[in-house]
């Protein structure tokens, strides 16, 4: 549930709605994530039944720019981070991080697949490195760490571009990882006798 | 115009008593400023694609045509004029002229054309540009791995040529200098029209390029939106396969 986390932590830097933070969680985290909208609304109504975010309410002197109501007419509704809010947020940042677990379609075709199914494996990893290209494209010109040479860049931008290479690591590894499978299995063509018959049951 | 254009380009080379292909049936084509970035890993043919770009090594099949004209049928003269002119390149194992400092070094092309102090101010301006103007005054034996390879690209860039191939320019380069220099050769397409092929070994060489594609066992591999043909053709799969009379 890092999403929850991260939502108090765009409203810890500074108050906003839902849509706004949508906007800022793409522009800080990148399109790695491939953020599902809704979740930053259920992240909303989550938090603000823990009390670590609240609505403002015109009390607060508070209006939103421009447009008051969200394009279904209803009024939109500008959160901030309680007290408490803040302090979960910091908790949060000083524990430990969480790994995901590597789960990908291939790794169960190669897992449950069979000698006889090698060229149509070999197919798959030219096409998965060609989709790891295709992503990589995605992120050119934008990703990089030239905004370090830029005179004073705001650590925004050098925590965008740290979060944003954090999956260009990933898919060139992955990138390694098909080239060393797939030279693998191009020495077991070569070598039909190399691997040991299933025995039969 | 298509500035340079390979098709059907193969290499075979003997290792031991088994031969190697080095480069199979390579399409590239390559236009005044366009920024390539080729990326393979150790023997994938990186540094034979850019050697039978640039015309040092003949195809052992396809066209190599630069500029119109096909490689094969220029002689080997107007082949090496090309590389003096045209078709700038940056390999790993350059050296600088013996005797020479590396501001003598890069001026040593414009030597002929400007005033001495001319072609030193000019060559001045692009060590600077790629960030080793310090060194200017340095001998080849004083100079880091990384400082070494951006004198060969000012070298190279001092000719204006219209064609650069560049072999690993990043090599040994830390992170910030690595972006410099892609800046630069960005800029230089870019501004210039130059166009670059550039080889890389890891993706955060790829970003500034204008395209990019994978080598591996001599075959590139590009975006979809690129890949003209279909990858079935490549070896090991079903094709392949079938075609060597191996069961599937």
């Amino acid at each position: 549930m890092s999403v929850k986390y991260a939502v108090l932590g765009l409203l810890a830097q500074r108050r906003g709605y839902g849509y706004d933070l949508v906007q800022r969680f793409e522009e800080q985290v990148g399109p790695a994530w491939q953020l599902n909208a809704g979740a930053i609304y259920v992240a909303l109504d989550k938090l603000e039944q823990e009390g670590l975010v609240r609505p403002l309410t015109p009390e607060d002197g508070e209006t939103p720019p421009r447009r008051r109501r969200t394009v279904r007419g209803a009024p939109r509704v500008i959160y901030e981070a309680t007290p408490e809010g803040l302090e979960r947020f910091e908790d949060w940042m000083a524990t430990g991080s969480s790994m995901s677990p590597l789960r990908e379609e291939l790794h169960l075709k190669l897992a449950l697949s069979q000698p006889r199914n090698m060229p149509r494996l070999i197919e798959l990893t030219y096409e998965q490195e060609q989709a790891c290209l295709e992503r990589i494209e995605q992120h050119r010109g934008t990703a990089g760490f030239d905004e370090l040479l830029a005179a004073n860049p705001p650590w925004s931008a050098v925590a965008s571009v740290m979060v944003r290479d954090a999956e260009i690591a990933h898919l060139q590894a992955t990138v390694e990882w098909l080239r060393r499978i797939r030279e693998a299995m191009r020495w077991l063509q070569e070598r039909p006798h190399a691997l040991r018959a299933p025995s039969s049951r | 115009m298509t500035l340079l254009s390979l098709a059907g380009v193969t290499k075979r080379y003997a290792r031991g008593y088994r031969e190697v292909e080095a480069l199979a049936c390579i399409e590239l084509d390559v236009e005044p400023g366009d920024f390539v970035a080729i990326w393979g890993g150790s023997r994938s043919g990186k540094t034979t694609l850019l050697r039978v770009a640039a015309g040092i090594e003949a195809p052992d099949a396809g066209s190599v045509v630069f500029d119109g004209q096909d490689l094969a049928v220029r002689s080997r003269r107007a082949r090496a004029r090309l590389l003096l002119t045209d078709i700038g390149c940056v390999w790993q194992t350059g050296r600088i002229t013996r005797g020479l400092s590396v501001l003598d070094h890069v001026a040593l092309p414009r030597f002929k054309q400007r005033t001495h102090a001319q072609a030193r101010r000019e060559a001045h301006d692009v060590l600077e540009r790629v960030g080793v103007a310090a060194s200017a005054n340095a001998r080849w034996h004083e100079l880091s791995d990384g400082e070494r390879t951006r004198v060969a690209l000012a070298h190279a860039l001092i000719r204006r040529p219209r064609l650069l191939l560049a072999d690993e320019p990043t090599a040994n380069l830390n992170m910030i200098e690595r972006e410099q220099v892609l800046g630069v050769l960005r800029s230089v397409a870019d501004e210039a029209g130059v166009a670059i092929v550039m080889t890389a070994p890891d993706a955060p060489n790829l970003l500034q390029s204008h395209r990019l594609m994978s080598l591996d066992g001599g075959r590139l591999i590009k975006p979809r939106s690129e890949q003209r043909g279909t990858l079935i053709d490549f070896p090991g799969t079903r094709a392949t396969s079938e075609r060597a009379g191996r069961s599937g």
